[in-house]
């Protein structure tokens, strides 16, 4: 029981620490809950149709149709943590100021909340398609442990939802001037991250045979399935042996979304209509 | 296997349910259904022990990589 609700709290803290990210940046905007529980119901659900047809998709492209799967919908998130980054920064003074004045509860609604639901499901969708196949693994196996190994699982959902709330409410206590801006930060390293995992199950499938060397080996310092190696690697994209192509895009992707955000006119009015208006007309 | 190569690993699944083929030495992760067989790409490897192990089933099953 105790190895199951260690497997499944694993998973269910990598997805737990995204989604906490997810709400921290949203604070203070009107119906975020709703958007982000679309997020993870979404991904809940399509993480158990990808259990589902695990073995179909694995076997679409040769073969490699289950790290194509996730390279596309890793890079379907950087896309959305870019397109928030990019608005926030045009936009993200006029709602710090915003809520410093009237109050959280007024500040416009108009920020891309899709894209952070997108990003929610993406999350829970990799993590949870995981969690469910080892479940269902068990359940299926029978046995007189599969009980007290549901129950494991059962726990250890719940284990990572608290954790992943307590980072939360951790991320909740940085001032509302600074928050923006540690979670603007924290999203483009979590992009950069991800984009580097789509190259590493692109590299794993064959598809990029360029730089595939690991460039350096720090696993006797911090090896990556460690506790802190696996924070580090969902949060910045750590990775104790990352090949050549990976350390590329982490540092394009990075280099990208910095260069965007700052290529945003600054907004310095109060309300967000006319701070949209002179963004659209600079 | 022979070190500084790449090479095509294939694994096959004779469970009935799923596993996931699981190296963070190795790099890779891939969910291997029940009956199933699947490859992964290898990188080319320095000289050494690259474990591995099936993610649901950790204490049992487990294997090593040595490239030389």
């Amino acid at each position: 029981m105790l190895a199951t609700l260690l497997i499944v709290f694993r998973e269910v803290i990598e997805a737990g620490l995204i989604v906490g990210i997810m709400l921290a940046a949203t604070r203070g905007v009107p119906r975020r809950g709703l958007w982000v529980s679309y997020g993870v119901v979404g991904g809940v659900a399509g993480a158990c149709l990808v259990a589902a047809f695990a073995s179909e998709i694995g076997e679409l492209f040769e073969g490699s149709g289950q790290e194509l799967f996730n390279a596309g919908i890793l890079l379907l998130a950087v896309g959305m943590l870019t397109w928030h980054n990019v608005w926030m920064a045009s936009h993200g003074r006029v709602i710090a100021q915003e809520m410093r004045q009237v109050g959280a509860a007024v500040v416009a609604g108009r920020r891309p909340l899709a894209a952070l639901s997108v990003v929610c499901g993406v999350a829970v969708l990799r993590e949870g398609s995981e969690v469910v196949l080892f479940l269902y693994g068990i359940a299926a196996s029978g046995g007189t442990s599969a009980l007290g190994m549901m129950a494991g699982g059962v726990l250890g959902v719940l284990a990572g939802a608290a954790v992943s709330a307590l980072i939360y409410l951790g991320l909740l206590g940085i001032p509302a001037r600074y928050l923006f801006s540690a979670t603007s930060g924290l999203i483009t390293l979590l992009a950069a991250g991800l984009a580097a995992q789509a190259v590493a199950f692109l590299q794993q499938a064959g598809y990029v045979n360029v730089l595939t060397v690991s460039v350096w080996d720090t696993s006797w310092l911090l090896p990556e399935d460690s506790v802190i190696g696996r924070l580090l690697h969902t949060l910045i994209g750590y990775s104790d042996r990352p090949s050549g192509a990976q350390l590329v895009v982490y540092g394009l992707t990075l280099a990208i979304i910095v260069g965007l955000m700052n290529l945003q006119p600054r907004a310095r009015v109060v309300s967000p209509e006319a701070a949209a208006e002179m963004t659209s007309s600079p | 296997m022979p070190a500084g190569k790449p090479a095509v690993l294939n694994i096959k699944n004779e469970d009935a349910t799923a596993e996931e083929f699981d190296s963070s030495a190795l790099k890779i992760e891939k969910v291997i259904g029940g009956g199933k067989e699947g490859s992964v790409r290898l990188r080319p490897l320095d000289p050494g022990n690259y474990p591995f192990m099936g993610e649901y089933h950790e204490d049992t099953a487990k294997g090593v990589v040595i490239a030389e």
